[in-house]
């Protein structure tokens, strides 16, 4: 499962590149968003995926837990991520003076 | 005197009572000139006093000590002969100057210069440390720089002055390092303790690096060319800087370090050749010359060359010959320049050839050239006929060859002389004056020659008194004295023989069909210069455009590729604990989620359709919300998908904008772009792999997992962590979606008008519609809110669905919802929300506590505490950044 | 005021200037004053921290390695220290010469939050909450260049943002890797997981990535195609500040984390990539300047040049090496900022800085020429001023390892670095004199003087400033201070 996991990812940062070096402005921001979105998906697999173990602290034992550290950190870097990307498309729609 | 070394900064003093009374000195200049000259000639004659009293005075204040730099000053009794020159020859050349540029507005930055630049030679030779030495050495390069490019307007002089600087700067930067290999060779930098050293200890390198410097400063060929070029200063310039003081640096630091260094093998090889090269080589230039400066600089380099062969003989004998030399030439050289100076300002040119009989007219200034040029030719009693004896004496004894090239040179030396000497001398009844010189520039012209007189007139006293001790001090036999006569030496026959063929010289040199310098000529270590700059210039212009120009998406496949490959090289694919790969069976995420996001994304990557873009990217948002939902990451899932929406929304707005543009860019070659991407997909790929490989433990996790419910009072752990473990972290973030705000204004403008709003009226049913999903909507924000620390939800998705909401609002065209209104709302909750988060930072400070703890207040099972507040705070920014871009965008998508 | 508070107040003070400025209309006031004060906590940071103490807050309270970190030591206080100088200096000079435009877009805000972002990321112990700094500074840099008009600066603004917005996601790649790998994200628990483990190959791999991420930012070569378009079109003012501090936050991260975290055995991963890179930029930097025909062109060519000193300075990781890194970082953030400050006054003054239409500064103002020869000298390298001691104990230090290659690199390239000053000079401040000048304002005068004094006074006071460096070098390679102080066990060496 890790591996198909982390094929995927490898095709959606592949994807992303590819967009990137388009050469537009609309490819670079298509490019940006699939990357950020797959660094963030990077983050999360790194720390280690579990399932049906969300880190609510509601009587399960607490091994059995999903590490909430890449979680909030990949909540970081979606807001963070977020307000870059919405700063970006302000560059695309500027006025051509 | 306690502390001669007070007398260094003497002239620098002067130069800033200059700067501070600028028009003062402007309009007295006759006044400030005696002045200046005074103060100088007195430091001079106390100068003059402490010499043969004081072995070796020191002076030394720790500066840098970890680099080995103090503030050292040392003063032996060479250097203090070499200071009352300085400060003497400077003195006549203030005066000088003053004369010369009398009420011109140019003369006060001339004497600063020249003040400052007095005090950095003499700063020269008396340091201590190598590398105050080195300051000082760079200080005379510069203000050199600075002196010889005096008239900038003039395109010749910014050149020449810009040549000489470079490559005295160049000299420098070899000097440098060959200090700092000296240093380290022997420990010290102390050149006094260097001075008692053993040779043996030094490496050839510091040694090689230092003669090159040495050699760049005095114009040793190959670095002569500069030289005659910089005689396009002042004169009073040319006459202090490169006859008497600057240019001996070079040979002063040689002569210092010659009883030392000339046990190395290479030392007086390569200094004997370098100065006899230079000799030729001014002698050849010298013949062809027509300026009267020219030819003195021409004989300057030969002098130059001189004292170079003396210190690369560096025997006692030799020591002696170079501070006599070193001494006749500053005297008999200034005055030679001055009084070109007087001429040219009497008769308007400097050219050999139209100044015939020019000396004649001017009486003051013909006799001291007659008897610098005497000394020039080395005729007693002289000076300079002691410079000459004891050249050839010391070369004689070295080496009889030497001495014969020696000789063979020095007559094209002489010769020079006299080809400067007899045409000024000779009847022209056509050229005439009858105006005097001002006294001054008379007077300082005469002062020097007089010296030199007075010097030999009173040699047993000054030969005991100054020149000796300054050559003992060097290195010579304390014993030794200087006389005019020895004896019927060889040294005599080979000065007689020298003058001889000088003679011969002089008239093959007179002959009228001898040819002078062509007007274009520029010899060929110029035009070489020239041209190393040239290519400079053109390398550099191809390495300017290469980091500059190009596509960003050239620039992005350098750098990336650069990335990755490194990052591929420390890959170890051979050392890889096996996988613990898992396979759980067939389930929903093989079959629909992950296939389905590699489609979508596949898609994404390379249509050019809007709609299929969007949807493809909406499906990519989509599924990794419910990858984040299989892999147990509930809050993940649902900020992914608001923020998802939102980016949409925003993009949707954005690419209308594009289309209309119709921006044309090019397209890099797909192969290119896909060899490229599966690269950095693998890349990825394996790198995932290598870091689900290794099991650590995890404490930090294992903690918050521990803690979050018992000292932070919340289940939903990735809450806690983000308004309570790591706060920190999301103050940045809120601090970041603040800044894209702003930022959206920056980028925007304030965009206050309303666009005209569209035809058709807002559907009604889309308008209740709206209204009802707004009712229920605060109700949901507040619950989000509330459970986001004990479940699912917190100040960040309750606020993105705020922001739907008011997107809602928008949709339905609402009233209210005018560009104003939303901009004020925006700009007061972006305040509101920063202030309520830096609040609830700050406030545990208040408290005594550390800065972003939680404060608790415990009502039963309900907690209060500043976490929520914060959260409040996450709340009101990030609602406050979606209004902005709502307000934004939506104008520009109407 | 305990450290403790000085940190925190370091931290906060550009944050409340940021929201007091938002809510006055976008006055410079405020960002100004928050500014002197936090350089003054600064300045007490450096003289607490200057005998190799360490000093941290624990945000939240929460024990390192699980919450955030906040850590002053001897660097990160000479950092926050001269950074804040160069930022005051920028915000007089804004106040002075930019106009309406920029403050309603928010100029001052954006400079308070990109002073906050440096002083974050200068601050802070934990890879991740460096991330977030970093953020928070480029997006406030994004933010700033983006107010700038005109069709160039509109490509070139896009240009910068794309390139350092990837090299944000290779940054936080790299960090989920690392979590990853090792489990914490703490800067000082790192360091120790990789001594115990005897290696730190198991991040080499991804410390790649965070090379690539902060060789992008602190534009070595071949990652700086993004400066050379990009630094020209800001106005002299915003300049001032980019070029001082921006480049030299990835220069920070360099230092701190390959040259103190990643640490193992006396080297850190891809020390040799980087000393040739050193090398690479350092050169090409200084040919780039050579070739242009404008001040600010040729200014900020030269900052990559420069950047390559320092990156050498890291590449050879010796004491003494070190020490002339971090006090060629400090000096040269001075000069730098003073320089385009100074290309702000002859702009000014006669109206541009083309190199080919202005000439005779030096006859029609002498201040400005002062004004000029001081940082120019200094960066040249001439004694006595700061750049002399930088670039000559970094000579030291390369002949002392016998490091032949980096010793002549350093040599040449000062020597192409003195020619393209020489150039300026030439065409700028002599020559024929303009009749058609105006007097740039006294303030902006004395902001570029106050700057000049302080090169001075760095190269005057070396002895002490040096020490200082040398201090904080050793902070970087004895880290147990800094260890002590976060993780609060004493480490025992």
């Amino acid at each position: 499962m890790e591996l198909l996991i982390a094929i995927t990812i490898g095709i959606l940062i592949a994807a992303g590149f590819y967009r990137l070096l388009g050469g537009t402005k609309v490819d670079a921001i298509i490019g940006l968003i699939l990357l950020s979105q797959g660094a963030n998906l990077v983050i999360l697999a790194s720390g280690g995926l579990k399932r049906n173990a969300a880190a609510i602290l509601d009587g399960t034992p607490v091994a059995e837990l999903a590490d909430p550290l890449p979680q909030a950190l990949v909540l970081t870097a979606i807001v963070i991520g977020f307000g870059i990307l919405a700063f970006l498309l302000t560059l695309l729609i500027r006025p051509t003076k | 005197m306690d502390s001669p070394f007070l007398l260094l900064v003497l002239p620098a003093l002067v130069a800033l009572l200059t700067a501070s009374f600028r028009p003062l000195v402007r309009k007295h200049s006759k006044i400030a000139g005696l002045l200046i000259t005074a103060l100088f000639f007195g430091g001079a004659a106390i100068l003059l006093t402490g010499i043969s009293h004081e072995a070796e005075a020191l002076f030394s204040i720790p500066w840098a000590p970890a680099l080995g730099v103090d503030f050292a000053l040392r003063l032996t009794p060479f250097s203090a002969w070499f200071g009352v020159l300085v400060l003497f020859l400077g003195g006549c050349v203030n005066l000088y100057a003053c004369a010369y540029f009398n009420g011109d507005a140019r003369l006060p930055p001339l004497l600063i210069l020249l003040g400052l630049f007095a005090s950095a030679m003499l700063g020269v030779i008396w340091s201590d440390n190598l590398y105050l030495l080195f300051l000082f050495w760079e200080a005379t390069s510069l203000l050199s720089f600075l002196l010889v490019g005096f008239h900038n307007d003039q395109e010749v002089s910014r050149k020449n002055a810009s040549q000489a600087f470079l490559i005295t700067m160049a000299g420098g930067a070899a000097l440098l390092v060959g200090f700092v290999l000296l240093h380290q060779d022997l420990g010290t930098a102390s050149l006094s303790q260097i001075l008692a050293s053993d040779i043996d200890s030094i490496g050839t390198a510091a040694i090689v690096l230092i003669m090159l410097g040495a050699m760049t400063k005095s114009a040793q060929w190959p670095f002569h060319f500069w030289l005659p070029n910089a005689m396009v200063g002042p004169t009073p310039v040319s006459a202090y800087l490169h006859s008497a003081t600057m240019v001996k640096a070079g040979v002063f630091l040689l002569g210092t370090l010659a009883p030392l260094f000339s046990q190395h093998p290479l030392w007086t090889p390569a200094l004997a050749t370098a100065g006899i090269m230079t000799v030729g080589t001014s002698v050849l230039r010298g013949a062809r010359e027509t300026d009267l400066k020219a030819v003195l600089a021409c004989t300057t380099l030969a002098a130059l060359g001189f004292l170079t062969i003396l210190a690369g003989v560096g025997t006692p004998g030799a020591m002696l010959g170079f501070v006599i030399f070193l001494t006749a030439h500053a005297l008999y050289k200034a005055p030679l320049f001055l009084a070109a100076g007087n001429l040219e300002k009497r008769f308007g040119t400097r050219d050999l050839t139209k100044l015939r009989g020019a000396a004649r007219q001017l009486p003051v200034t013909g006799i001291v050239v007659v008897v610098s040029a005497l000394s020039l030719i080395g005729l007693a009693p002289m000076p300079g006929f002691l410079s000459k004896e004891y050249l050839l004496k010391a070369t004689w004894s070295y080496s009889p060859i030497l001495a014969i090239a020696v000789a063979l040179s020095a007559a094209g030396v002489l010769a020079l002389g006299f080809r400067v000497i007899i045409p000024l001398l000779s009847k022209n009844d056509e050229l005439s004056t009858s105006k005097l010189l001002p006294r001054g520039m008379s007077a300082a012209t005469l002062i020097p020659a007089l010296a030199a007189l007075g010097l030999v007139a009173a040699l047993p006293m000054s030969s005991h008194e100054f020149l000796g001790p300054a050559a003992s001090a060097l290195g010579a036999d304390p014993a030794a004295s200087y006389k005019f006569w020895y004896g019927f030496t060889p040294a005599l026959g080979l000065g007689m023989g020298a003058l001889a063929l000088s003679l011969v010289v002089t008239r093959v040199m007179m002959r009228p069909t001898f040819p002078p310098l062509p007007e274009a000529f520029r010899p060929y270590f110029d035009r070489l210069f020239d041209h190393l700059i040239a290519t400079l210039k053109r390398i550099a212009d191809d390495v300017g455009k290469l980091l500059e120009k190009g596509q960003i998406t050239s620039h992005l496949a350098v750098m990336l590729g650069f990335t990755g490959t490194l990052s591929f090289f420390a890959l170890d694919l051979n050392e890889w604990d096996s996988l613990a790969l898992t396979w759980d069976g067939p389930s929903l995420i093989f079959i629909g989620l992950l296939p389905l996001l590699v489609i979508a994304s596949v898609v994404a990557s390379r249509t050019d359709k809007t709609l299929s873009l969007l949807v493809s990217l909406g499906f990519v948002g989509l599924l990794i919300a419910l990858i984040f939902l299989w892999f147990s990451a509930p809050d993940l899932a649902l900020t992914q998908l608001m923020a998802e929406t939102l980016i949409l929304f925003l993009l949707v707005g954005a690419l209308a904008q594009a289309k209309r543009s119709k921006q044309v860019e090019k397209s890099n070659p797909a192969p290119f772009r896909l060899i490229f991407s599966i690269f950095a997909g693998v890349l990825v790929t394996l790198l995932i792999l290598k870091s689900m490989t290794l099991e650590w433990d995890r404490p930090v996790s294992d903690y918050f997992l521990k803690e979050s419910k018992q000292s932070a009072f919340g289940a939903n752990v990735v809450n806690v962590i983000l308004v309570d473990f790591r706060a920190l972290d999301t103050l940045g973030e809120i601090i970041v979606l603040a800044i894209a705000a702003m930022g959206a204004n920056a980028a925007l403008g304030a965009a206050r008008k309303r666009a005209p709003l569209p035809d058709a009226e807002p559907s009604s049913l889309l308008a209740t519609g709206a209204r009802l999903v707004a009712l229920f909507l605060i109700p949901t924000i507040l619950w989000i809110f509330w459970r986001g620390h004990n479940a699912p939800g917190g100040g960040f998705i309750a606020a993105l669905v705020a922001a739907g909401g008011f997107g809602l609002g928008l949709l339905s065209s609402w009233n209210r919802l005018t560009p104003p209104f939303m901009r004020k709302c925006s700009h007061w909750l972006l305040i509101a929300g920063l202030s309520i988060a830096l609040f609830s930072a700050l406030v545990p400070l208040a408290v005594g506590e550390t800065f972003f703890v939680g404060l608790w207040l415990h009502l039963d099972s309900l907690h209060l505490g500043t976490p929520l507040l914060f959260d409040l705070g996450v709340f009101l920014t990030v609602l406050a950044f979606c209004l902005n871009y709502l307000r934004h965008f939506h104008l520009r998508s109407l | 005021m305990t450290p403790e508070l000085l940190i925190v107040a370091s931290l906060l003070l550009p944050a409340l200037g940021a929201v007091l400025s938002l809510a006055t209309r976008g006055h410079a006031a405020p960002v100004l004053m928050t500014a002197v004060l936090a350089f003054a906590s600064a300045v007490a940071l450096v003289v607490m921290t200057q005998n190799g103490m360490a000093f941290a807050v624990h945000a939240g309270g929460w024990q390192a390695p699980f919450g955030v970190v906040l850590v002053v030591d001897g660097f990160s206080a000479l950092m926050l220290a001269v950074c804040q100088l160069v930022f005051i200096a920028s915000i007089v000079f804004s106040m002075t010469t930019l106009s309406g435009h920029f403050r309603r877009r928010h100029l001052f805000p954006l400079l308070s939050t990109l002073s906050l972002g440096a002083s974050g990321a200068f601050l802070t112990g934990d890879l991740f909450n460096l991330y977030v700094w970093f953020e928070v500074l480029l997006l406030s840099s994004f933010a700033i260049m983006a107010i700038v008009p005109g069709q160039e600066a509109r490509s070139a603004t896009w240009r910068y943002v794309v390139i350092n917005l990837v090299a944000s996601l290779l940054f936080l790649m790299a960090a989920g890797l690392i979590y990853g790998k090792t489990g914490t994200l703490n800067f000082a628990d790192l360091h120790l997981r990789f001594q115990e483990a005897e290696g730190s190959f198991l991040i080499t791999s991804s410390a790649a990535l965070l090379f690539g991420a902060f060789g992008i930012k602190a534009a070595l070569v071949p990652l700086a195609f993004w400066l050379p378009k990009a630094y020209p079109q800001l106005p002299p003012a915003l300049s001032a500040l980019f070029a001082a501090v921006l480049t030299k936050i990835g220069l920070y991260a360099f230092y701190r984390i390959f040259g103190m975290v990643f640490v193992i055995n006396g080297s850190f991963p891809h020390q040799e990539v980087l000393f040739w890179l050193a090398i690479l930029t350092m050169v090409a930097g200084v040919l780039g300047a050579v070739a242009q025909n404008d001040m600010r062109r040729i200014l900020s060519f030269h900052i990559i040049s420069q950047v390559g000193y320092m990156a050498l300075a890291l590449a050879l990781f010796s004491p003494l090496a070190m020490a002339a890194g971090i006090f060629y970082l400090v000096h040269h953030i001075v000069v730098k900022g003073n320089l385009f400050l100074v290309t702000g006054l002859v702009e000014q003054h006669s109206g541009t800085s083309d190199l080919a239409k202005v000439s005779g500064v030096v006859k029609s103002s002498p201040v400005i020429a002062i004004l000029f020869a001081i940082p120019a000298l200094s960066l040249a390298g001439l004694p006595p001023l700061s750049g002399f001691f930088a670039k000559f104990s970094l000579l030291k230090a390369s002949l002392q390892i016998h490091h032949g290659i980096a010793a002549a690199a350093i040599v040449l390239v000062g020597l192409l670095t003195i020619f393209s000053m020489l150039k300026i000079w030439v065409a700028v401040f002599w020559g024929e004199a303009n009749p058609e000048v105006k007097s740039p304002p006294r303030i902006n005068l004395a902001t570029s003087a106050i700057m000049g004094i302080t090169t001075i006074a760095i190269g005057i006071f070396c002895g002490y400033f040096f020490g200082l460096a040398e201090s904080a070098a050793n902070s970087l390679i004895n880290p147990a201070a800094y260890i002590e102080a976060v993780l609060g066990t004493p480490v025992n060496p």
